[in-house]
């Protein structure tokens, strides 16, 4: 055994920090004890009294921070000076690199280039923040929520007026100069620039692109209040102007929930007036509107993003009579898969649910399956007497958002965290009605790191339930990602497939594919 | 720094004595989190603070907004630091933190159900505060030498003189984890118990401000400037605002949770060590 010690002398450092260090230093394998004091005689006696003390202990003094170790091995302490160092160097405020502002201000003084602002605080600051972001004449990505719409008119008014980007609130998808922001794929370059007031939405339709060999020139989020009466679609238009003057963009594609028609009215002049081809699509909206304006409507989001990558070499005309296909493996082989699983099922079995993190992918589930099928209830319905009745399992064919705020309060996102998700696909088990689960995994940067892995225990003990009952569980999914996301595809799909469960390259494909095997049944 | 009386949340007073003496010179010492400490003649410190730390005689709290963008101009230590104009800070009324004038107080066995509430509560500090694990009885390094300069908590005699509790105190000056000590911080908490006690029996504390007084003297060499502060400002029978209206609600009321919440998030163990030395003190002399 043998006693060093390091000392920092006339050294401050708040007390969490010491807590930190002393927690770190313990954990270092070779550290029998280590004790991080004050110098002051008392504590010196109790070095003495642990067998701590030397010379250098002795003559430290009351200001002097003391690091005092006992190592199994005399190798490890230089990794614990090392240790120390790098931790005692997270609190500098002299001025270096290390240097972290506190404010809006302080940052701009420290980065005066830097022309955006990424915003994440709660909601009642984040206003005030993102206006100092503008006055500074500074984008701004207002990844916060709880911002009053008031507020965000406001904000929106001052950035048009500025001609800056005033992204969100609650915008959380943005890919700048191929930057991606927040929650974004990792996309090929190319020249489709995309707008969208929907976070999961924006991402399928970059995913898509890519997908069909087609690249993204920028991508920009709206938050998704921008096609509201109340804001009057001030931040998409400024986007559409935006990529007007962007010689990297050719075609523009247009994505969020339906607006008021008005507002839709001048979105689309707005988008006339840029010049450039373009898809729009209002999830499930106004297709009419769109065509006498010229533009291409979409009837998903995957089917925008095919027809986006077609109308960069192709007229409008052209793109207008082509169809996405329904999927991509060939239809009788759709078929075959789709009915072999329903013969699996028993006869009590007949409802769909969904468990979706992306709150667009839902949205455009209950559109494909009432289209479809029929009736859905949802805790997002698309209409008022759909609302799910019962919020713990689901009812009925449902489709749960697990992104919306009564099922975040006091975690983190189901795009981040899953185990909400996790609990919600133990307990479909329990209902010997339940026939199909449908999930979105959704990859790219800000996601999980492992969406697949983390949910196939569950997906596997939830079949087991239903096969000790002589049932079966259909489990599909689709995937938003591209072979570029951090989360490594192929993996992701691989984890899917080990477990059982039907993968789907896109969200519209899964849903299509769960409403063939319950026409099966029904 | 270019200050309004508006972006002063708090004074305490010998905070805006140091600040309005125009001869001295405010250096700053040391920079943390949500504070910076500036010192001056005769080793002062004051403490400049954002809302969200505890207010005591020695520091001055702005406004976070404030806060943040004195903050963001880059302390160095060393510099000098100026507040102006002066005038702004001679109109702010300072932050009463002496021992009140208990009105009512409650009946000693109220207090020491009070009393054994907190130390239930004190006890899952246990994993981190040296003090603590003292009074419970639970070992750690630091639990021997505890033992020979204090004493074993159980057998701590009620009927110990003043003067004998003292010596004992100074004996644990500067020892225990933190800038300021797990010793002092007790002492800090037990000197607060003993002022409301003085208040509570109407008895003249020239006493105990001479003996506090000897003790300082002791603590200038034996542990950190900073903690040195913290019980110089106990001669003047003043405390932090969230211990002085811990001790207040332990005799005057029956709800001290929250105010016990309070003190216990003070730095990291400093609060759980303070409210042991509080306990101690209602134990011993009350």
């Amino acid at each position: 055994m043998v006693s060093k010690c390091l000392i920092k002398a006339n050294s401050y450092y708040d007390s969490v920090t010491l807590m930190i260090i002393t927690k770190e230093v313990e954990a270092v394998t070779g550290v029998e004890n280590a004790v991080v004091v004050m110098g002051t005689e008392h504590n010196k006696e109790l070095l003495d009294n642990v067998g701590l003390l030397n010379d250098e202990t002795s003559s430290a003094t009351p200001n002097d921070l003391v690091i005092a170790v006992k190592l199994v091995d005399d190798g490890v302490f230089e990794d614990i000076v090392k240790k120390v160092e790098e931790l005692l160097n997270k609190r500098k405020t002299d001025g270096d690199e290390d240097y972290c502002p506190r404010t809006i201000e302080g940052s701009i003084k420290n980065m005066p280039d830097s022309n955006l602002v990424i915003i994440s605080i709660p909601g009642e600051y984040a206003g005030v923040e993102a206006k100092k972001a503008l006055m500074n004449d500074k984008n701004v990505l207002l990844f916060s929520d709880n911002v009053s719409i008031e507020q965000e008119k406001e904000l929106k008014e001052l950035a048009v007026k500025r001609g800056l980007l005033m992204m969100g609130p609650d915008c959380g998808t943005a890919c700048i100069n191929n930057i991606p922001l927040a929650f974004a794929n990792v996309v090929k370059k190319g020249n489709i620039g995309i707008v969208g007031a929907s976070g999961t939405g924006t991402q399928e339709i970059m995913v898509q692109i890519d997908r069909f060999l087609g690249g993204v020139s920028q991508v920009i989020g709206t938050g998704g209040r921008d096609l509201k009466a109340e804001i009057g679609g001030l931040m998409m238009i400024q986007a559409i102007e935006a990529l007007s003057v962007d010689e990297a963009t050719e075609v523009i594609v247009l994505v969020s929930k339906p607006p008021a028609y008005e507002v839709a009215e001048k979105v689309l002049q707005a988008l006339k007036k840029c010049g450039k081809k373009a898809v729009v699509d209002f999830i499930g909206g106004d297709e009419e509107l769109i065509k006498k304006y010229g533009f291409i409507p979409a009837t998903t989001l995957e089917d925008a993003a095919y027809k986006a990558v077609k109308l960069c070499n192709n007229s409008v005309e052209k793109v207008n009579k082509l169809e996405c296909p329904e999927f991509d493996k060939p239809i009788e082989e759709i078929e075959t898969l789709a009915k072999s699983e329903a013969l699996k099922l028993s006869n009590k079995q007949k409802y769909l649910r969904g468990l979706f993190s992306g709150g667009t992918l839902c949205d455009e589930t209950l559109k494909l399956f009432s289209k479809n099928v029929g009736d859905i209830y949802s805790n997002i319905p698309l209409s008022p007497e759909f609302k799910l009745t019962n919020k713990e399992k689901g009812n009925n064919n449902c489709a749960i958002d697990l992104g919306d705020d009564e099922y975040t309060v006091g975690r983190p996102h189901p795009m981040i965290d899953s185990y909400g998700r996790q609990q919600m696909i133990l307990k479909q088990a329990e209902d010997e009605e339940v026939a199909i689960l449908i999930l979105d995994i959704v990859l790219g940067y800000g996601s999980n790191e492992d969406p697949a892995g983390s949910l196939v225990e569950q997906i596997k003990q939830a079949k087991k339930v239903f096969k000790a009952r002589g049932q079966y569980l259909c489990v599909v999914a689709g995937i938003c990602g591209t072979k570029g996301d951090p989360q490594v595809y192929d993996e992701q799909l691989s984890k899917l497939n080990e477990a059982g469960v039907i993968a789907m390259p896109s969200n519209a494909q899964a849903v299509r594919f769960a409403i063939r095997v319950l026409k099966e049944v029904l | 720094m270019n200050i309004t009386k508006n972006d002063i949340v708090k004074i305490g007073y010998k905070a805006r004595e140091l600040v309005l003496e125009e001869s001295n010179n405010l250096i700053i010492h040391s920079v943390f989190q949500n504070a910076f400490n500036l010192i001056c003649s005769n080793d002062f410190i004051v403490g400049i603070l954002n809302e969200t730390n505890v207010c005591t005689t020695q520091s001055l709290v702005f406004k976070n907004s404030v806060f943040n963008n004195i903050y963001d101009s880059k302390l160095k230590i060393g510099n000098e630091f100026k507040l102006f104009p002066l005038n702004e800070i001679k109109q702010i009324e300072v932050l009463d933190l002496t021992v009140p004038c208990l009105i009512n107080p409650n009946k000693i066995s109220r207090i020491n159900d009070n009393v054994d509430k907190c130390l239930r509560i004190l006890k899952k500090q246990c994993n981190s505060s040296i003090m603590a694990c003292y009074l419970y009885g639970i070992k750690t390094i630091y639990t021997d030498m505890l033992y020979s300069k204090l004493g074993v908590y159980e057998l701590n005699n009620k009927s110990s003189s003043l003067v004998d509790i003292y010596n004992r105190l100074q004996n644990i000056i500067g020892l225990g984890v933190g800038l300021t000590p797990s010793g002092d911080d007790f002492i800090y908490g037990f000197l607060t118990s003993l002022f409301f006690k003085y208040e509570y029996d109407n008895k003249d504390n020239k006493e105990i401000i001479k003996l506090t007084e000897n003790l300082v003297k002791r603590a200038r060499t034996q542990t950190t400037i900073l903690s040195y502060n913290m019980l110089r400002s106990c001669i003047n029978g003043e405390f932090n605002e969230s211990i002085r209206k811990l001790a207040l609600e332990m005799i005057l009321s029956t709800n001290t949770e929250n105010s016990l919440d309070k003190v216990l998030t003070i730095g990291s163990t400093s609060g759980a060590d303070m409210v042991a030395g509080l306990l101690y003190g209602f134990k011993l002399l009350w």
